[in-house]
């Protein structure tokens, strides 16, 4: 099972249920990145090295 | 017996054969052990029964070094000592602590952890703690390992009343030794100042000092400069190796199933992630405990690291897109609290400044090194591989442990853990005590506390000290009974 356990405790919700719409419809991996950038508006360089990632990630 | 007075204990005809400077865990859990063993002490305390800024006066000093909070605000000098404000987390150290380590500098105690196990019940006695769980692994290289929880006991209250009943343990309040004076080669008696700055010289038959991870090294220090050296005669690493537990937010987690909620509830049974011993030795890093906390409301972090995701892992990125299709959390912080490498030039020493009895403010000497960030480093790397391994989440590291940038200076930073300073050995050119906390040289000079820490693990000192303390009084009754 993948899927989060839902926020029954007073913890915010990662994204909107708005944003995670539009990120739905635009579920493509290689420009995701920058329209995932945009909606979300987060700061920040992305350097891969700092990710403890699996091989098929 | 709480005596009103040092006057009123001197006409109370009481001879203790033991006095014990401090009445914190060190102090008062040895004056608990010489109760039961029937030896008379006297427990000397520099503060009263409650907090009080004038007394915590006398605990001002100067860091240099890396950024520490102010040295009167990390300590309690009152009856029950720093017990009065500490979390209550209790873990002993691992055997492995005690090893000597060739990756760690001057690790190695001339005890091992089976010298201190008879003591573990008696411990968990008077820190009213449940009995312990073992560490299971959950991978190769980290353990879920368990902490307990004190009420938290608070000495000062805890035991009070026994004391004041005691006809074997005398409590004197408000009264600062000052200075250890040297005679014949021991200690002949103790100076000790009352209140009204009023001084009086007690004789003593045997003293063990418990006056905290600092100040034993500074009323050693300062007794050895008053007597010429005759206090400590072998003093090269008096004040000297000096540790902390560094405390920082190591790596932030996506994590899956809600993972980091289960983290949420444990109050009284926290669990922690460790690296494993034989992790432990094959990336030649000292010991740390790793937790998760949810992200908290306010913060953008878990948008952020979505974010960031899905440019550095797509495939990732679409199995976390259907995730977001409903409104949950998904997101924590990891912290760590790990071990600090004893160096020399970590240390105590004596400042210019004076207290209001004239004796030296500490000037303390602390910087973390490059093995610290290491370990740190190392611990979220093989967290990280545990989440994928169990496929509970994602992890990524902070940025000031792979590009080497400062350490933030906006969380607490330490677990104020004041541990080294009188460090135990197998000969005076390392260390100031010998495995009965014995001061090498002086024969009726004993030391309680986490200054005799060799290496400090990374579990909170309490629990040590307690046993510690608690195997000094038998060696104390076993030597008094001869």
């Amino acid at each position: 099972m993948l899927a989060c356990k839902k926020n029954e405790s007073n913890v915010a919700p990662a994204v909107s249920r708005r944003q995670s719409l539009l990120l739905m419809l635009l579920a493509r991996p290689l420009w995701i990145c920058g329209l995932g950038g945009l909606l979300l508006r987060a700061p920040g360089p992305v350097i891969k090295e700092r990710w403890v990632l699996a091989g098929d990630d | 017996m709480l005596y009103r007075s040092v006057v009123d204990f001197i006409r109370s005809g009481f001879r203790p054969r033991v006095c014990i400077v401090g009445t914190g865990p060190a102090g008062m859990s040895l004056a608990l052990r010489l109760q039961q063993k029937k030896i008379p002490c006297l427990l000397i305390e520099a503060g009263g029964y409650e907090f009080s800024q004038t007394s915590q006066d006398f605990y001002r000093g100067e860091v240099v070094g890396d950024h520490y909070d102010e040295l009167h605000g990390v300590r309690l000098r009152q009856f029950g000592g720093s017990s009065g404000h500490w979390a209550g987390w209790v873990r002993a150290l691992d055997a492995s602590d005690f090893e000597a380590r060739d990756y760690i500098p001057n690790s190695g105690w001339p005890i091992r952890k089976a010298d201190l196990d008879p003591y573990a019940a008696a411990t968990d006695e008077i820190l009213h703690v449940k009995p312990r769980a073992d560490d299971r692994p959950l991978t190769q290289n980290i353990d879920a390992i368990q902490y307990r929880f004190s009420p938290p006991v608070r000495f000062g209250n805890m035991y009070r009343a026994s004391i004041e009943q005691s006809r074997i343990v005398g409590l004197l309040l408000n009264a600062t030794v000052k200075e250890l004076v040297p005679g014949n080669g021991r200690i002949a008696s103790v100076k000790v100042v009352e209140g009204s700055r009023q001084e009086h010289e007690l004789p003593v038959e045997q003293v063990c000092v418990c006056t905290g991870g600092i100040e034993n090294s500074r009323l050693l220090l300062w007794s050895n400069a008053r007597y010429g050296g005759r206090v400590v005669p072998h003093a090269d690493a008096l004040g000297r190796y000096w540790m902390e537990h560094p405390v920082f937010t190591i790596a932030d987690a996506i994590t899956f199933d809600g993972y980091e909620m289960q983290f949420e509830s444990w109050s009284q049974e926290k669990r922690f992630f460790a690296p494993s011993t034989p992790a432990k030795k094959a990336h030649a890093i000292g010991g740390a405990h790793i937790w998760m906390r949810a992200h908290p409301k306010e913060s953008n972090q878990a948008k952020e690291l979505l974010q960031q995701a899905m440019c550095v892992a797509p495939n990732l990125s679409n199995r976390l897109l259907k995730l977001t299709s409903r409104e949950y959390h998904c997101g924590a912080q990891i912290l760590s609290e790990w071990e600090q490498i004893p160096l020399a030039r970590n240390r105590v020493e004596l400042g210019r400044e004076t207290d209001s009895f004239g004796v030296p403010r500490v000037r303390l000497h602390w910087m973390k090194s490059d093995l610290e960030r290491k370990n740190a480093l190392v611990s979220a790397r093989l967290l990280g591989e545990a989440l994928i391994k169990h496929d509970v989440g994602r992890l990524r590291i902070r940025n000031f442990l792979t590009d080497g940038t400062d350490y933030p200076n906006d969380e607490q930073g330490t677990g104020r853990h004041h541990m080294g300073g009188t460090r135990m050995a197998e000969s005076p050119a390392t260390g100031v005590v010998d495995r009965n906390c014995q001061v090498f040289g002086m024969p009726n000079l004993y030391i309680g506390g986490s200054s005799v820490f060799v290496t400090g693990g990374h579990a909170s000192p309490t629990y040590t000290i307690v046993q510690l303390a608690l195997r000094l009084g038998d060696h104390l009754a076993t030597r008094l009974a001869t």
